[in-house]
């Protein structure tokens, strides 16, 4: 397990030290803890793992968005875009120099880069075509561990925007073939996808988690129920098989996508709900909410569904990629120069240093959001008795790096979290950039190493993931 | 939220330089016409003409038409529900008052419409959703003893399995649109027997079972089955996937009873016959759904009260505004579905209807009588206004929330309204502060035109977008923009024909046949639910919209030309190599 000790002097950017090393990928399925053995039985699910994914729109503020050290502990500080987790800085990992997607000189930046921003693959154009994201590759990995096996949160979605189809920006978790191998690797081909749509509701999610646990009911009685609403499934699972046979590929894909849903509902039905769980349900949320009381509500909506094991990986959209919403409610941004507070007209700020201040007021305002999630998730006494923030990985990005350039290079991630030891907190791992695409880690080699981590052994991922990623030493 | 997006999108635009615009326009297809790919062409697709730089807009007349129909039906891929027709659906089905599609995750859009079956997909909690709307539609049904007997139609306690079987022999019959095998009726009957192992009340198991129906993917996809999958032959649809296409493209909903009879009787064959039941569902209220889904996406007022705008600057916006701007809209587009007014007054047309409110925003004199919130028809040849472009729905959603964006606009027109191509401006795009910092907008998106990488789009788009510059991001009339004086005068992208504001730009663009070509393309990606991007795609448009443009050329002319065609009639399996 030496990939993940602490390198607490692990200050430079020396090749040694960031080196892909060919002989990782070799020897990780060698190591029994990584074997793809989720469904050994509950030896998968303990110690608990966790996973979150979460975006946020049209970019970072680059120039004070990126550490100047890489390094751990004193060795690096956070950037000033930053300061609002300056408490959180021993719990947070900044990766930087990782390049999301090989596209140069393309259109579409917003839904290239959300449509990759999960799965590492360029997305196609008006077609639901593209690899599984890594969220769900997790999911996969932690199945049955939980009632709903990945929860898709989100705030609103937007409508048309570009020549890439609306699924590419309201959505980042991705259903897509993968293949479990003779060897135990899991591979994941591109192919017909299936967007993950996202609850932005916050009551019909509160719903969906809490509603219907049905305490007062007898057991029979739970059970009688139980049998109907399978009856139900059953009466329809057969009209599944007979269309399958008529159905050319690109209808039958559509049609399953309705009986993959009919086994998740399966699922759902038959495992009982956990008794005497350590969580409280929260209220249910009132109505009308605007965007930040959705969000906080959102944000504890998120803490209490892994409190209470509800699921094991949740991903969340703060907004969809590409979201103008008008953020003039924020007073940091109502109290400067200007008018326009578009969130993605302002990231085009053209250097005018009017709208550059705005828009470094939006970006604060977001982190300082997310460092409350943040905050949240690190009180909050998960299952085991730890704190929760101890048992898993947030994982923060946004579908561009620099929300005025549009670039998709060196677009950094930032993971909060230690993920029961597996991962070493308060660094900056920097990657070297290079025009050369050859010679950069990606978001895919990220997302390979990420994998690991969740006991999911695979040797490609997305477009141009080829190699785990040596980044704790 | 959908206008917030659109318009994020357009920023991009607005601030971003272009490189390679194709300028595309008219019935062209992706990729075939000649002079794509040039930079600076205004290709028409169809007929491989080439106008060069700034023939553009009259791309289509200047174009041979089509005069025979295409070989290819068209490819499409299965449809299920979305939103709109699943609420409609249940509410024809079941007489319910309950929208439970309201909160299903939302349905992506193929092109801007919501019924194109290769951009919508199931998630597995959208599924979640549908089990839990089939429970509630059932709950629903049996809490009003009168709608419940019209579904259930014998006593379930005593009836025993025959009675199980006529009720669900019947209303899968109605919800799947077609006859019911026994097969499947036998499969329906699963809660029904689950109930009595359980000891479960027969009504229990007949509920169940009704769930099933609305749970079964022949409800929820519009399945059309081919004989032979593996042909690529165009065929007819069957009578029944008939109805269904005419009933969902015109209604928005399943079909009636008399549409299925119809079917049933092989009385959904000849022309005459499709032609007398477009004809009646046109004429039903339920035909209303052309208005709030095919109008309401392609003119992008169906999401017009997520509009944002900064009401700080401008006060007067107030929902209920927004929502007066969209009924505006609703009841323009439905004169052209009640009369025989050729499509291209849809930009000309002198007149508008408007409540009180709107009225008073405008500063238009409405006849005085009826209610303060009734649409009147208001005459506008005294006033700055004509026909689509100066609908305060369309002057508002193309605005950002505090100003106008003249790219927006102009860009909407070209690409929305006259089914023009531009590119997304190219990425890794320089700062362009030096351009930003000076003048009045219309002096910086001038000089940012001059740049090479801009001026093929922003040439053709920014004159159209300034032709509007008299009315305001809330679609008021002004003469002042803040000290400057509007100078709303421009060119056509054909270099040649010139205007000065909205009432000369729409009477020079009405006599362009590419609008009734792009809203016969419109409404043809609609109705089929396909993204016309196929082979005869292009020579579709041409041949339909040639045809209905000769024929009168009214909204109503171009919908039954396109549904008694071939292109709506027939489907091929999978694509011709």
């Amino acid at each position: 397990m030496k990939r993940f000790r602490a390198s607490p002097d692990d200050q430079s950017l020396s090749r040694r030290r960031f080196i892909t090393s060919a002989g990782v990928t070799i020897t990780l399925p060698l190591l029994p803890s990584l074997l793809y053995s989720r469904r050994a039985g509950a030896a998968a699910c303990a110690p608990i793992k966790r996973f979150l994914a979460y975006h946020f729109a049209n970019g970072h503020h680059m120039p004070e968005h990126l550490p100047t050290a890489a390094g751990s502990g004193a060795a690096w500080a956070l950037p000033p875009m930053l300061t609002a987790m300056q408490d959180l800085k021993a719990d947070l990992t900044y990766v930087s120099g990782l390049e999301n997607q090989m596209r140069r000189r393309e259109t579409g930046d917003h839904a290239i880069g959300c449509g990759a921003l999960l799965t590492a693959r360029k997305p196609t154009a008006n077609q639901q075509l593209t690899s599984m994201s890594v969220d769900q590759a997790i999911a996969d990995g932690l199945k049955g561990c939980a009632r709903i096996d990945s929860l898709q949160l989100g705030t609103h979605n937007s409508g048309p925007t570009d020549s890439f189809g609306t699924y590419y920006t309201r959505s980042i978790s991705w259903r897509a073939p993968s293949t479990m191998n003779a060897d135990g690797t899991v591979s994941y081909p591109a192919g017909a996808a299936t967007p993950l749509g996202k609850e932005i509701d916050a009551k019909k999610a509160f719903d969906r988690l809490f509603a219907g646990t049905d305490t007062g009911t007898s057991t029979v009685e739970a059970d009688k129920r139980r049998a109907l609403r399978q009856s139900v499934l059953d009466a329809v699972v057969p009209h599944g098989d007979w269309l399958r046979n008529k159905l050319n590929t690109a209808d039958r894909s559509k049609v399953d996508e309705l009986f993959t849903g009919i086994r998740a509902l399966e699922q759902e039905i038959m495992v009982k709900p956990p008794t005497g769980a350590a969580c409280t349900p929260p209220a249910a949320p009132g109505t009308g909410l605007d965007f930040t009381k959705q969000l906080d509500y959102m944000h504890s909506l998120m803490a209490i569904a892994f409190q209470c094991d509800i699921t094991r990986v949740i991903t969340f959209m703060m907004s969809d990629a590409l979201s103008n919403r008008n953020l003039s409610f924020i007073p940091e941004v109502a109290a400067l120069p200007g008018t326009d507070s578009g969130d993605h007209s302002v990231s085009h700020h053209t250097g005018s240093a009017e709208l550059v201040a705005r828009f470094r007021a939006m970006v604060l305002w977001k982190m300082n959001q997310i460092a409350g999630f943040l905050r949240k998730l690190k009180m909050t006494t998960d299952a085991d008795g730890q704190p929760m923030l101890n048992n898993m990985l947030v994982w923060i990005s946004s579908e561009i790096a620099d929300g005025n350039r549009h670039n998709h290079d060196d677009k950094p991630i930032l993971l909060a979290g230690r993920l029961g030891g597996l991962v070493t907190p308060d660094r900056h791992i920097r990657f070297p950039t290079n025009r050369d695409y050859t010679k950069v880690k990606t978001y895919g080699d990220f997302f390979i190493t990420l994998l690991s981590l969740y006991d999911v052994t695979t040797t490609a991922f997305g477009d141009d993931g080829k190699e785990a990623i040596v980044w704790q030493r | 939220m959908a206008t917030l997006k659109r318009i994020a999108v357009t920023v991009a635009i607005a601030l971003a330089p272009f490189a390679g615009c194709t300028g595309k326009i008219g019935t062209g297809t992706t990729s075939t016409g000649a002079g794509v790919g040039t930079g600076t062409g205004a290709s028409v697709g169809v007929g491989s003409g080439t106008a060069g730089v700034g023939g553009g807009v009259s791309g289509v007349a200047g174009s041979a038409v089509v005069t025979t129909p295409p070989a290819n039906a068209g490819v499409v891929v299965v449809r299920r529900l979305n939103h709109s027709e699943y609420n409609n659906s249940v509410r024809d089905l079941l007489m319910t008052a309950l929208r439970p599609a309201d909160s299903f995750p939302a349905d992506d859009l193929g092109a801007e419409f919501d019924t194109v079956g290769s951009a919508l997909s199931l998630s597995p909690g959208y599924v979640m959703a549908y089990e839990a709307a089939a429970h509630a539609l059932i709950a629903d049904l049996y809490a009003d003893a009168t709608r419940r007997q019209r579904v259930v139609t014998c006593n379930i306690d005593t009836g025993g399995d025959t009675c199980a079987q006529a009720v669900l022999g019947a209303f899968a019959r109605r919800a799947w649109r077609r006859p019911v095998t026994a097969e499947e009726l036998q499969s329906l009957m699963k809660p029904v027997t689950t109930a009595r192992a359980v000891a479960a009340t027969p009504t229990e198991g007949i509920r169940h079972a009704l769930a099933a129906v609305l749970l079964s993917p022949f409800f929820i996809f519009k399945v059309e089955i081919d004989a032979d999958p593996t042909s690529t032959a165009s065929r007819r649809v069957s009578p029944h996937e008939l109805a269904t296409r005419m009933s969902y493209a015109l209604w928005s909903s399943t079909p009636d009873d008399t549409l299925l009879a119809a079917a049933d009787s092989g009385q959904l064959a000849t022309d005459d016959q499709v032609s007398a039941q477009i004809d009646r569902l046109l004429a039903d209220p339920r035909a209303d759904a052309l208005l709030d889904e095919f109008a309401a996406e392609w003119l992008n007022y169906k999401e017009m009260e997520q509009h944002e705008v900064d009401t700080k600057l401008f006060p007067k916006y107030t929902p209920a505004l927004a929502r007066s701007m969209r009924l505006e809209a609703r009841r323009f587009v439905q004169e052209f579905l009640r009369t025989e007014l050729g499509v291209s007054e849809m930009l000309s047309a002198r007149f508008t209807f408007l409540d009180s409110a709107l009225a008073t925003h405008y500063g238009l004199a409405r006849p005085a009588g009826g209610a303060t919130t009734d649409f009147t028809r208001v005459d506008t040849a005294a006033g700055p206004r004509a026909g689509l472009l100066t609908l305060g729905a369309f002057l508002t959603s193309t605005s950002l929330p505090t100003r106008t964006s003249p790219v927006v606009r102009g860009n909407f027109i070209y690409t929305r309204l006259l089914c023009g191509n531009i590119q997304q401006p190219p990425p890794d795009v320089p700062p362009l502060s030096e351009d930003m910092q000076f003048g009045t907008l219309r002096e910086r998106l001038e000089a940012h035109r001059n740049k090479p990488e801009c001026s093929p789009c922003h040439n053709v788009m920014d004159p159209l977008g300034f032709g509007l510059e008299n009315y305001d991001a809330i679609g008021a009339f002004r003469t002042m923009d803040g000290a400057a004086a509007v100078d709303a005068s421009g060119v056509l992208p054909d270099g040649v024909t010139a205007f000065n504001g909205a009432v000369e730009l729409a009477a020079a663009l009405s006599k362009d046949a590419s609008f009734a070509a792009c809203l016969t393309r419109k409404f043809m990606t609609f109705a089929v639910g396909r993204l016309l991007n196929q082979r005869d795609d292009g020579a579709w448009v041409s041949y339909l919209s040639g045809r209905a443009m000769s024929s009168g050329g009214s909204l109503k002319t171009i919908i039954r030309t396109v549904m008694l065609s071939e292109g709506f009639r027939s489907r091929q399996a999978v694509p011709p190599s």
